[in-house]
């Protein structure tokens, strides 16, 4: 079924979409979730998080790409879950580690306690993010976004685990001048 | 600005750059998809080697409780309730059987094929494959599935796995209690329609060792083999030395397999009758250790889970789990049973287990994928073109239904030339090199945009 079918039925308030949008999109949220939380119950539980959550907010909203509305939702309520598993000392994941290679992309003479305008620091990243290579993007989106493993990114680009980590370096080494010169120092 | 900061405002990057950097299952090259394919299909033939796919363990008023699962990077199923075996190993190299001329294979050479041709790089994926069949593409035992004896509903147990029947051998069956009437619902399509009772003669049965409260053995008319039906409520027993002796699972049911969830890699692994033995005798060690209610229960991401199956019970790939918060879980039954031993006496268990793990004794399960050419009255063929990296390495295998769910495929009508579906088998032979007689179970499968292949939930 695809995303217009799907959210036809969100606007008819079909209990039907909630069973066509996991068919359809159950593997990749799933993924998502268990990339970060490292948990299948967890993961479950996200997955389930989510269908709700579009179900609450669909309509009014009309996403498009469905699946896209509906990763950004699941890796938002991982990555919260997460945190307050880390809080509770359960849990596990890649995502601990990414925040402390990201910080490497702070710029150095940063006031660490200013908040940036997170509109604007997004539009920053899409900028950066296409001015890259291919497989530089795929990396580094795969490891930020998906919180994988240089492990699993290796094996599924194919790539050796030294070469992916290079590339992570080398990205964030550029995105840390992209944020100096756009004025994320200041 | 902190890392956090930066983290969040990737979750709102174009989407378009997110899914062509995480499709979960990325198409490579050069690598060892058999292997893969065997990680997943593995599980999958576990999966649906349980008669409605056991995901949950249910109590008294048929509450479903949560469902002891995890997975893995291959998304494995369960079995029972918990997680498939690892890997089967590609057997040995040997020459393929097309390059060899007919007329030099022996005729009864049991010779298992390999299957060297390369692949592409497609990969796959799984999911669910239930299916409700209708009636009519039944067996025997999946249609009438209860009776009542001397007031109490029975109701059947896990009687196959693909739709081959496991059973239960003569040997376990006692006296002829009286002749009965086994009952089942067919259901229609239309939601409209209630459901059908319909019934059929057989003849009920003692199962020697096991209360009849409990268990009881039926024969239906006109159909060989013994099926076992256990009593439909909720009645566990009030000990774990109870449970353990009525069932008399010390004898009928050996801890040899054994999935273990206690470290962040999950693992399979065997035990020999000797470990087995010495197992029970520490799980009788707590027999006085009363049940407990499901809520209860504390679940616990750290556990390891024996598989339970016997011929004399009728049971196949159960459970019986242990958790390292000290919780004992089993679904012996049909039902889930709970017995608290403690973290310290868990422990001790799962150090045993793990001290004396042996080589999982397992037969290999193969996959052919591909396109269905041709379809008869007990068979299929599939032409695996679209599996190769050169598609003239393509064969056409002759699929025979034999006792799987190709069967009901076939009786239903469900399948279609063009269609694509993949098949688990246990190997093929030498000396019928384009020939499946071992099939265990057919899945529909799909080839999506980006060249991976998915197993429709």
């Amino acid at each position: 079924m695809n995303d217009d079918k799907i959210l036809a039925l969100y606007l008819e308030r079909s209990e039907q979409a909630i069973a066509e949008t996991e068919k359809v999109y159950g593997r990749y949220c799933h993924y998502i979730a268990y990339t970060i939380l490292r948990c299948d119950e967890d993961a479950e539980e996200i997955v389930n998080d989510t269908w709700l959550k579009a179900w609450q907010v669909i309509p009014p909203q009309k996403p498009n790409p469905l699946k896209g509305f509906l990763g950004q939702i699941t890796r938002r309520l991982s990555i919260n879950r997460l945190e307050l598993l880390t809080a509770q000392k359960r849990g596990g994941g890649q995502y601990a580690l990414t925040l402390e290679e990201l910080a490497e992309c702070i710029p150095s003479n940063h006031n660490g306690e200013e908040i940036p305008h997170m509109a604007a620091l997004t539009d920053t990243l899409n900028r950066f993010l296409r001015g890259l290579s291919a497989d530089a993007r795929r990396v580094f989106i795969r490891r930020y976004w998906y919180a994988s493993s240089v492990s699993e990114i290796s094996k599924d680009f194919s790539m050796s685990e030294s070469k992916v980590k290079s590339l992570l370096l080398r990205t964030r080494k550029k995105l840390r001048n992209t944020l100096e010169k756009e004025g994320y120092d200041l | 600005m902190k890392s956090k900061h930066i983290s969040d405002a990737l979750e709102g990057i174009d989407f378009d750059m997110v899914e062509d950097a995480g499709q979960p299952f990325y198409p490579h090259k050069n690598r060892g998809t058999l292997l893969r394919w065997a990680v997943i299909a593995a599980c999958l033939a576990l999966i649906l080697g349980s008669l409605g796919i056991m995901l949950s363990l249910m109590q008294k008023g048929d509450t479903p409780i949560p469902s002891i699962t995890e997975n893995t990077e291959a998304l494995e199923e369960n079995q029972s309730s918990d997680i498939g075996a690892s890997a089967p190993t590609p057997p040995a190299e040997t020459i393929p059987a097309e390059s060899l001329p007919a007329e030099s294979l022996p005729e009864d050479d049991h010779t298992l094929w390999v299957d060297e041709r390369p692949r592409n790089d497609k990969q796959g994926a799984t999911g669910e494959n239930a299916i409700e069949w209708p009636w009519h593409c039944l067996e025997i035992w999946e249609q009438y599935v209860y009776i009542q004896y001397e007031g109490v509903t029975y109701r059947m147990g896990s009687a196959s796995v693909n739709g081959n029947i496991i059973g239960l051998s003569p040997q376990t069956i006692g006296e002829k209690l009286a002749d009965g009437e086994a009952y089942g619902y067919e259901y229609s399509t239309a939601s409209d329609r209630e459901p059908v009772k319909r019934t059929v003669k057989c003849e009920v049965y003692t199962i020697k060792g096991i209360p009849e409260d409990r268990y009881i053995a039926i024969k239906y008319s006109n159909h060989e083999g013994y099926f076992k039906m256990f009593a439909d409520a909720y009645n566990p027993p009030a000990t774990l030395g109870e449970l353990i002796s009525q069932l008399d699972l010390t004898n009928n049911c050996i801890l040899d397999t054994v999935n273990d969830y206690s470290k962040q890699q999950f693992e399979s692994f065997g035990l020999t009758k000797e470990s087995s033995d010495t197992l029970w005798s520490m799980f009788l060690k707590y027999a006085d250790t009363a049940v407990q209610a499901e809520s209860a229960a504390q679940w616990s991401k750290k556990r390891i889970s024996f598989s339970l199956t016997s011929e004399a019970l009728g049971i196949y790939n159960l459970s019986w789990s242990l958790r390292e918060n000290g919780w004992l879980v089993t679904n012996v039954e049909g039902y889930g049973y709970y017995y608290y031993l403690g973290p310290d006496e868990a422990a001790e268990i799962m150090a045993y287990t793990l001290a004396h793990k042996t080589e999982l004794q397992k037969e290999t399960t193969y996959h052919l994928v591909g396109v269905v050419t041709e379809i008869g009255e007990d068979y299929i063929k599939i032409d695996d073109s679209i599996m190769m990296e050169n598609p003239e390495d393509g064969i056409v295998f002759t699929v025979y239904a034999g006792n799987t769910n190709i069967k009901k495929y076939l009786a239903c009508g469900y399948l279609s030339v063009g269609r694509e579906v993949m098949v688990s088998h246990k190997g093929i032979y030498t000396n019928e090199p384009t020939v499946v007689r071992t099939a265990t179970v057919l899945h529909e499968v799909w080839i999506g945009d980006s060249g991976e292949v998915w197993i429709p939930e």
